[in-house]
């Protein structure tokens, strides 16, 4: 039984592939951004910064990437309707 | 037809539709024409596509808006956090140091190695505090202390150093030396008196 529940967790925290690729293809859109940023430190320190932002990037979109409460269509239009009802 | 149904959709449904999201989502004519077929022909496969194509949309705006802030922020506090290693540790001597309104440099402040008083009493050992003393019985009461405690006793009151500083001659410690040195006092004391 617990065996089986650390398997299960292994594979949630395993890198999922398909992930992985959307967090570089994020990072790739963001470039121009984080090139743009760059100006707010010393030329020294410049490449220090890009390497970790895209490292700060990547742990934090990750889980996003990961997480399913993102509401439906419907579920949105619905809730909005409500909201200001 | 068509067209009276969407109205009459867009009318009833019109403040979830008017979210600036939902807005931007139904401009792709794609994602339109999908709204169009769920509404009107009421289909089931349409609506649930609609969700999940939404599902996508909204998650990917979602990042796209934390990541944006979490650019502008991370690169703001980074440089602020190198401005702070760097005046904590900076690399040239002849610099003006932070809040110095005097006009010195990093060097002038910095504490000579030569001038170390531990390193001078080492090579000058000419202080011996038994060649001052004039008082005799005085003199015979000092000649009764261990080694360690007249050294000691020569250091605070001939070299006027600190404890602290006594401490890191003998390689001891502070509490150590000033035990040795109340010791010493006591000592002094008595002989004093039995001489007398």
């Amino acid at each position: 039984m617990s065996l089986l529940k650390v398997k299960q967790d292994n594979q949630d925290t395993l890198p999922n592939r398909n992930n992985h690729d959307e967090v570089i293809e994020i990072i790739n859109n963001f470039q121009g951004k984080i090139n743009k940023v760059l100006n707010n430190t010393h030329s020294n320190d410049r490449n220090d910064l890009e390497q970790e932002i895209k490292i700060k990037i990547c742990e934090k979109v990750e889980p996003l990437l990961k997480e399913n409460n993102t509401p439906g269509f419907w579920e949105f239009i619905g809730r909005k309707n409500n909201d200001s009802l | 037809m068509e067209e009276m149904l969407m109205k009459e959709f867009f009318r009833e449904n019109s403040r979830g539709l008017n979210e600036p999201i939902i807005k931007d989502f139904l401009k792709t004519d794609e994602n339109y024409q999908i709204l169009v077929k769920a509404v009107v022909y009421k289909s089931l496969t349409h609506k649930k596509l609609l969700d999940e194509r939404f599902q996508v949309f909204f998650k990917k705006a979602r990042i796209i808006k934390y990541v944006n802030s979490l650019i502008r922020f991370y690169s703001i506090d980074f440089d602020k956090r190198i401005r702070r290693v760097n005046s904590r540790y900076p690399l040239v001597l002849n610099a003006k140091p932070n809040g110095a309104t005097e006009d010195i440099t990093l060097i002038d402040i910095l504490p000579s190695d030569e001038a170390d008083p531990v390193k001078t009493l080492l090579e000058n050992e000419g202080n011996r505090l038994k060649d001052v003393i004039e008082n005799q019985h005085l003199h015979q009461a000092i000649n009764k202390l261990s080694k360690k405690q007249l050294r000691i006793i020569e250091l605070i009151y001939v070299n006027g150093l600190t404890n602290k500083e006594v401490a890191k001659y003998f390689d001891d410690s502070p509490q150590n030396i000033s035990k040795t040195h109340k010791q010493a006092l006591i000592n002094l004391r008595k002989n004093v008196k039995i001489f007398n």
